[in-house]
């Protein structure tokens, strides 16, 4: 099985409609409009040519020096390209969904979707999956779409969800300046959210937040008295939705509402998608607004 | 209503199942998985939402269906006939006995009583046929039997609780009396009543006939609490012009302390006011200061708050001044003060009534006026012409005691004439160390206190010396020597008395003075001769009333006046006892007001105790041993009469089989509601 499955043509057809736009709106996401943040070398070989009077020695490849006694010199492409890293929350709390995909499903085919589209513009992508350790570590590389898509096709949820350590080792991890993006529910206190992803941000990178949130964890539609199940923790809790619907109502949105301003502050880029939406709609919809906050910017 | 098999009743216990049900059905789901509770936690939790109840329909129709089961499987039947009767076809003969003493006054009873009544008369059957009976004391038919539920409910209209105290026994033997002469096949006595505990003599014999079927019907409800001023004690005292202490006693009759105000007063005038607590079921004596006594007979009341039962919470008494007896006392000359100082100072100690003593050597006339007694002390009976004054004296009321000592000499032979009456000899005990005394009739007025195991003991009185008595047959032996010799004896003679006694009173003959029991006799023997005999302070309702004991020698018509105002005319030479009925102050007086006496009315103390008696005792006396059948906590008359009140168990059972088959289409069409 390939990750290839999620890329549902509909979605790439949509998304298909939008490159010329995106290419021209979307930093990192397009090929050739957006500035690599690592300007210079890169990593990726595509041949050897003879040494010439002026190339830097350090881009001698001594080993072909050794075995063939001539000077080559290594060639790299696409210099202008950027890292793409996908880093998705599978921590319990993703494999919950009210309609015919769960939040971990509709990351996968979002998170996919970016990486497919990413590499058509010959960016390097790159994945991390996630619950409160890191569980998958694809780095970014122009080779790595089909090992991306197919760790994402073998995931399942993890344990329980934290923020903060899996972005402080991505952090660590990710030395090249990299656009980062974070696919998560986000069931995550507020501020460490800010502090791990600002110093993500600190760190040169790009930060996108991707919210994936179910419709009903936003409008609580729940009826009769029931015992809740935290997915995560396996706490139960007697809960009267009818009762404390709107208080729930308000909390949620408070939180997202927090979340978007906070981020917003940090210059970290948030959008919240619900998962009973088409994942092209979302896109879409994110892309446009990339771009009206570009021609605002 | 009652039940064959009421432990099934253990079963309603059950309805708490769907009750339960209902509350905990939300708690047996599935549980709704849910990414993260961060934010249902921060909510505040409501317990109250838990616990209320949805689909009360649901819920009613289950805990009906449980009820009417548990219902039907304890076998309920009619304890009444009610419309089983009229189903029956059988005419009944039904006596209403309605409670109507004193304590149906208390709190609702009487409304209660009256709508038992009611029920009972608006279910009777065409051919039924009732007797409302009134019953306290005595009960009285309400009017003829009827079959007419309008004119039993006009009976019942003019019922009023009086303030009599309840008597089953006659009330039972009325209507046993009414059921024996009813050719109706059915007969039924339905008794209402607070069941007094004190309206039930259990020595009594009173039963109804065979076949009958008695409902009893309780109106005591729970828990009575009552305070009532049960009695007044009067301690007159001659000094200061006559003086009267008040005392009174308070009953605590309910189950808590109370604290009580007491008052006392006379007329409208309210003298004094003293406050005591009364621990339950118990009563305290509360003492009031002494007041005046008044000239002539005044009333007076002793008067507590009022509660639930206002009979009992006032205590009226009459006050009268202390009556005097004039006692003459005739000493033989010669006679040394060691002999004569007993009888003296025996008189002098009298105090209520006051024993006024005066010593003479011989009556005069103008003495005999004035004295109620003569005490012939040792003293001989005159001679002659004072001889003659005193038995007239005695002929026309007055009394006489004769101490036939050592001095007193013979009996004259017209004393021994008028008075039938002769003394002996002396006879002489003292080889024997004296004769022990014998009380022959112990009923008598003057021996009456000592009737008591220890109320005195005269076998202890020496008699050394005595002239035995011979008695015409008018005549009466008081008192016998260990020797079969009279020593005491009473005559009659005109409308006086005489008493004779065949020793002396100095200590000489005898030593009875040094007895305990010689200041006593003597006073009850001089309070006996003088005709003493004051009225009580205070009559309770049902007593008879005999005129001639407060208007002594009154020849002509008198009227006696009641609480209410109503008027009793008594006729001249007509002097029967007369019913006192109310409570309150009647009024005897002559047409023309020269007499008139206070007389007080009370409650029957007996009455104030509202305790329910046993019911299941007095129901099996009523009814045992020859098949009285007692409905209401059990039992009925046939077994066909059995058979229909039990049918209604069927409908039971139908109702609950409905109730299920309801409640199962109902949890089938009903909604389930969204998917938490």
């Amino acid at each position: 099985m390939t990750g290839t499955r999620f890329l549902d043509p509909t979605v790439l057809a949509r998304i298909d409609n939008l490159e010329l736009a995106a290419r021209t709106v979307v930093d990192g996401f397009i090929s050739g409009l957006h500035h690599s943040p690592y300007l210079g070398v890169s990593t990726d070989f595509a041949e050897h040519r003879p040494y010439m009077p002026g190339d830097d020695i350090r881009r001698v490849d001594w080993r072909v020096f050794g075995r063939t006694d001539r000077f080559y010199v290594k060639e790299f492409e696409a210099d202008t390209n950027a890292n793409l890293l996908v880093a998705l929350d599978v921590s319990r709390s993703m494999d919950y969904g009210s309609g015919a995909l769960t939040k971990l499903d509709y990351g996968r085919i979002l998170a996919a979707s970016l990486l497919y589209l990413s590499r058509r513009q010959r960016d390097r992508v790159g994945l991390v999956t996630f619950d409160a350790n890191l569980l998958d570590f694809v780095p970014p590389s122009a080779k790595h779409l089909e090992l991306c898509l197919y760790t994402l096709d073998r995931r399942n949820a993890g344990g329980r969800g934290d923020l903060a350590g899996p972005l402080e080792k991505i952090a660590e991890i990710t030395r090249r300046r990299s656009i980062v993006v974070l696919v998560s529910d986000l069931y995550e206190d507020p501020a460490v959210a800010f502090r791990t992803l600002a110093r993500l941000r600190d760190r040169g990178h790009d930060v996108i937040v991707l919210q994936v949130l179910d419709p009903h964890e936003l409008e609580f539609p729940f009826d009769g008295a029931a015992p809740f199940e935290d997915l995560e923790t396996g706490e139960r809790v007697p809960v009267v939705p009818a009762k404390m619907r709107d208080e729930y109502r308000a909390l949620i949105r408070e939180h997202c509402e927090t979340l978007a301003r906070g981020l917003g502050q940090r210059r970290v880029d948030y959008y919240l998608a619900q998962t009973s939406r088409p994942v092209d709609f979302a896109l879409f919809e994110y892309l446009t607004r990339r771009e009206w906050l570009r021609l605002v910017k | 209503m009652s039940f064959l098999a009421p432990l099934f009743l253990l079963g309603l216990a059950a309805l708490a199942i769907p009750v339960l049900l209902h509350l905990t059905q939300r708690q047996r789901r599935e549980p709704v998985r849910f990414p993260s509770l961060a934010f249902v936690r921060r909510v505040p939790f409501r317990t109250t939402e838990r616990r209320r109840i949805r689909d009360w329909l649901l819920l009613l129709l289950r805990a009906a269906a449980i009820a009417l089961l548990v219902a039907a499987f304890a076998r309920p039947f009619l304890a009444r006939a009610g419309f089983g009767a009229a189903a029956a076809g059988a005419a009944r003969e039904v006596v209403l006995l309605l409670d109507r003493s004193a304590s149906m006054g208390y709190g609702e009873r009487w409304d209660r009583a009256l709508a038992a009544a009611r029920r009972v008369a608006n279910g009777l059957a065409p051919e039924d046929r009732l007797t409302v009976v009134l019953f306290a004391e005595t009960p009285q038919a309400a009017g003829p039997a009827t079959s007419d539920a309008a004119t039993a409910a006009a009976y019942l209209a003019a019922a009023r609780p009086d303030g009599g105290v309840t008597r089953f026994g006659p009330a039972l033997e009325l209507a046993g009396d009414l059921l024996e002469q009813s050719e109706l096949p059915r007969r039924t006595v339905v008794l209402v009543s607070d069941f007094q505990q004190a309206g039930w003599n259990a020595a009594a014999d009173s039963r109804l006939p065979v076949g009958t079927t008695l409902e009893p019907v309780s109106v005591s409800g729970d828990d009575p609490q009552n305070l009532a001023v049960t009695g007044v004690t009067l301690q007159r005292s001659p000094d200061e012009g006559g003086r009267v202490i008040v005392t009174a006693r308070v009953a605590n009759l309910g189950t808590g302390a109370v604290e009580v105000r007491a008052r006392l007063g006379t007329g409208t005038q309210t003298l004094h006011e003293v406050r005591a607590r009364v621990a339950p079921r118990e009563a305290t004596a509360v003492r009031f200061p002494a007041i005046a006594l008044p000239a002539a007979p005044a009333p007076g009341w002793v008067r507590i708050d009022g509660d639930g039962l206002g009979l009992d919470d006032e205590r009226r008494f009459v006050l009268r001044p202390i009556p005097r007896i004039p006692v003459l006392l005739v000493e033989p000359s010669g006679a040394s003060a060691r002999e004569v100082v007993y009888l003296r100072r025996a008189l002098s100690i009298g105090r209520d009534p006051l024993i006024e003593a005066s010593v003479r050597a011989a009556p005069s006339a103008a003495d005999l006026a004035l004295a109620a007694v003569v005490v012939l002390n040792d003293a001989p009976f005159p001679s002659g012409e004072a001889g003659r004054r005193l038995l007239r004296f005695v002929e026309q009321g007055g009394g006489l005691l004769w101490a036939l000592g050592p001095r007193a000499g013979a009996v004259p032979e017209a004393v021994r004439a008028a008075l039938g009456t002769a003394a002996r000899s002396p006879a002489d005990r003292l080889t024997d160390r004296g004769g022990a005394l014998g009380v022959a009739d112990y009923s008598h007025p003057v021996f009456a206190p000592f009737q008591g195991t220890r109320g005195g003991d005269y076998s202890a009185v020496s008699v050394y010396r005595y002239r035995r008595l011979a008695l015409a047959d008018s005549g009466r032996v008081l008192a016998w020597t260990d020797d079969g010799g009279a020593v005491l004896g009473e005559t009659r003679y005109g409308t006086g008395r005489a008493m004779l006694w065949g020793s002396d009173f100095g200590n000489v003959w005898n030593d009875l003075p040094l007895r305990a029991v010689f200041l006593p006799t003597i006073h009850q023997a001089v309070r006996y001769l003088a005709g003493h005999r004051e009225p009580a302070a205070s009559y309770e309702i049902g007593n008879a009333l005999q005129p001639d004991e407060l208007v002594p020698g009154a020849d002509g018509e008198l009227v006696l006046e009641a609480p209410d105002g109503t008027r009793i005319l008594i006729p001249s030479g007509t002097r029967a006892p007369l019913p006192l009925l109310r409570a309150g102050f009647y009024e005897l007086r002559s047409p023309r007001g020269e007499v008139a006496v206070p007389i007080a009315v009370n409650l029957d103390p007996a009455e104030s105790d509202l305790r329910e008696l046993d019911r299941d005792a007095f129901l099996a006396a009523v009814a045992a041993p020859e098949g009285v059948t007692t409905a209401g906590p059990a039992g009925v008359l046939t077994a066909a009469e059995r058979e229909r009140r039990q049918r209604i168990w069927w409908y039971l059972a139908l109702a609950a089989l409905i109730a299920l088959v309801a409640e199962s289409a109902f949890t089938a069409l009903r909604p389930t509601g969204t998917s938490a």
